[in-house]
């Protein structure tokens, strides 16, 4: 019988010591690949049903528990892929027979709970008797790349509607007897090794404290040095995230022009051949920037900064060593700088409006939408704020609209942490939106539980599963 | 400072050097810590080192370890070569002590685990 259950970020493990404590031998774990959710395999000896079924009602590490229907790789596909992937394994009757086998023996065993005993549960089977059938309600939720591809609401639908078809229950939004729940996301792999780098010794100090803490010694490794003077060998770097001073509130020795020269002399030198830069500007040194970036001074001829945008606040720059085209970006991410929290709550389409049509031109792929979910991801990693009760009286979509309004990630920390997840994203095209709207600053100790400083963004245990599937070294420099 | 960061780094930014490559390490206090070891990883950082810098970096720290003079062929399947290498890339850490230029002599510090790489005003 298969399950998965979600669980608290990072009581994963409270929760499988719970459950080989509970099930010793007839459990069996699968490797967990997405935090948040662990999945697992209970063989079912035939007089062990009842107590495998109280036990499951009971479980207190746990926040619900499902029975699995389907459980696969969602890979690099495009929205045609994505939907014949739901097709084929939602409308495949094998799949579903197992499951609604094992809901079947469970669901023979119902007569020792109590009914009120039964709602308060964390479980995700409603015993209600209902008449005309079984009845159910879709549950979808997606988030990362198939989340910029797909509809929710027309997905949501079209899965309903293969769900009939494939098991013949009706569709019930309000009280449905059972709830199927579909969760895409991306597969996040920490393939990468990061290196942190500050002049400051207190602020790596914090950032060395912040890395034990989420326990990510192993990739992230700390160096203390200059942006213009990195000391690390030529191209050994294959991405690089920074977030230089803007000469307002950070200054730096010397004239801000020459530092931004050699600064992206030296990204240019440490970047390997096709390495990607996002690099966090103020707008009035954007055209600086911009044209250091054309320069040939900047970057030897063979290696020229391709591709920018020049009205954006934030650039993205290949660095690719043998066109000498204009050629168009891959995406272009807009962070605005210094706008305030507030903000979020009101904006309805952030920054359409806002954006020079030079933009769209240049851009092959331009992101603007309002990305406050995107940055949220899944629901459970929104830090600080509770999941969404769905309660019987809420439609879906609606739930999740309450939740774009709650969720406000820390600033700098949700910034630069989008940013990096796009940086890190593979392909061109297919990143999602970067659009964010949180204030940067350096007051990086918005984020309660971990204490800030050093790099710009917060390591916590959420922040290794947003990566992307980046595989090589990245260089993440802090504004000093 | 790990030693797969060691590995990476260079003098390169001092005045009239040119390779700095590599720094030897003198160090006075060393830890030994576990880290999960994920092959997939480490067979993709050998491509990226220089290996016998590693070796000479894990024998200025007294564990030569015995890592073979070259990457063995096909070392992503060699599951024991991969342990091996991990070790010394990963579990090794210089806690305090000092980089030297092979070039000018020029010591960086490591503090708390962490190189410093900045140059003096009168260097730059």
């Amino acid at each position: 019988m298969k399950f998965y259950s979600t669980i608290g970020r990072g009581t994963e493990k409270f929760f499988t010591e719970e459950l080989k404590e509970l099930f010793l031998e007839n459990l069996k774990l699968q490797p967990t690949v997405t935090e948040g959710k662990t999945f697992f395999t209970i063989n079912d000896p035939v007089d062990q049903l009842k107590k495998i079924q109280k036990t499951l009602l009971t479980l207190k590490t746990a926040e619900r528990v499902f029975v699995e229907v389907t459980h696969v790789p969602v890979d690099k596909k495009d929205k045609r892929g994505l939907l014949t992937l739901l097709h084929s394994h939602l409308g495949n009757r094998d799949d579903w027979r197992q499951a609604l086998d094992t809901l079947a023996k469970l669901e023979q065993v119902r007569p020792d709970v109590k009914q009120d005993a039964l709602d308060s549960c964390p479980q995700k089977k409603r015993r209600k008797v209902e008449s005309d059938g079984t009845t159910f309600r879709v549950s979808c939720k997606l988030a990362g790349k198939p989340k910029c591809k797909l509809d929710l609401q027309r997905t949501s639908m079209q899965m309903a509607v293969l769900i009939s078809k494939t098991v013949g229950w009706k569709t019930n939004l309000h009280n449905p007897k059972y709830e199927v729940n579909i969760h895409m996301n991306d597969q996040y792999l920490t393939d990468a090794l990061f290196f942190g780098m500050d002049k400051s010794a207190p602020q790596l100090q914090l950032a060395s404290e912040n890395v034990q803490y989420a326990g990510l010694g192993g990739f992230v490794h700390l160096i203390q040095g200059e942006a213009t003077r990195t000391g690390l060998g030529a191209g050994t770097v294959d991405a690089v995230v920074t977030d230089a001073p803007f000469g307002q509130n950070h200054a730096v020795d010397g004239d801000i022009q020459l530092f931004y020269c050699c600064m992206l002399k030296e990204m240019c030198r440490v970047l390997k051949p096709g390495g990607r830069m996002v690099l966090l500007t103020s707008e009035a040194l954007m055209d600086t920037v911009a044209e250091l970036c054309a320069s040939q001074q900047t970057c030897p001829e063979t290696h020229p900064i391709q591709g920018f945008s020049p009205d954006p606040t934030v650039l993205v720059a290949t660095h690719c060593s043998f066109e000498n085209t204009s050629e168009r970006l891959d995406s272009v991410f807009i962070i605005p700088e210094y706008k305030c929290k507030t903000d979020i709550l009101s904006l309805d389409s952030p920054c359409d409006t806002k954006l020079p049509d030079q933009c769209s031109s240049v851009c092959k792929d331009l992101h603007v939408n309002d990305a406050i979910e995107d940055n949220v991801g899944d629901n459970a990693s929104t830090h600080g704020h509770k999941v969404i009760k769905q309660d019987d009286k809420e439609e879906e979509t609606k739930s999740d609209q309450t939740l774009e309004q709650q969720s406000i990630l820390s600033t700098t920390d949700m910034c630069s942490r989008q940013c990096f997840h796009n940086l890190t994203s593979n392909t061109s095209g297919n990143n999602s939106s970067g659009n964010d709207n949180s204030k940067i600053t350096q007051k990086t100790d918005e984020c309660s539980e971990v204490p800030s400083g050093g790099l710009n963004f917060t390591l916590t245990n959420r922040f290794p599963v947003k990566l992307g599937e980046t595989e090589g070294i990245i260089l993440v420099m802090c504004k000093h | 400072m790990k030693l797969l960061t060691h590995n990476m780094l260079t003098s390169n930014i001092i005045k009239g050097v040119s390779k700095g490559f590599p720094l030897k390490i003198v160090a006075s206090k060393v830890e030994e810590k576990e880290v999960d070891f994920v092959p997939e990883f480490t067979a993709r950082m050998i491509p990226k080192i220089d290996w016998p810098a590693l070796r000479q970096a894990a024998a200025d720290l007294g564990k030569p370890d015995n890592l073979p003079e070259n990457v063995v062929e096909k070392y992503e399947e060699n599951e024991e070569f991969l342990k091996k290498t991990h070790h010394v890339l990963m579990e090794l850490e210089v806690l305090e002590g000092e980089l030297i230029c092979p070039e000018t002599g020029r010591k960086f510090p490591v503090s708390n685990g962490i190189p410093n790489m900045l140059l003096r005003e009168d260097e730059v």
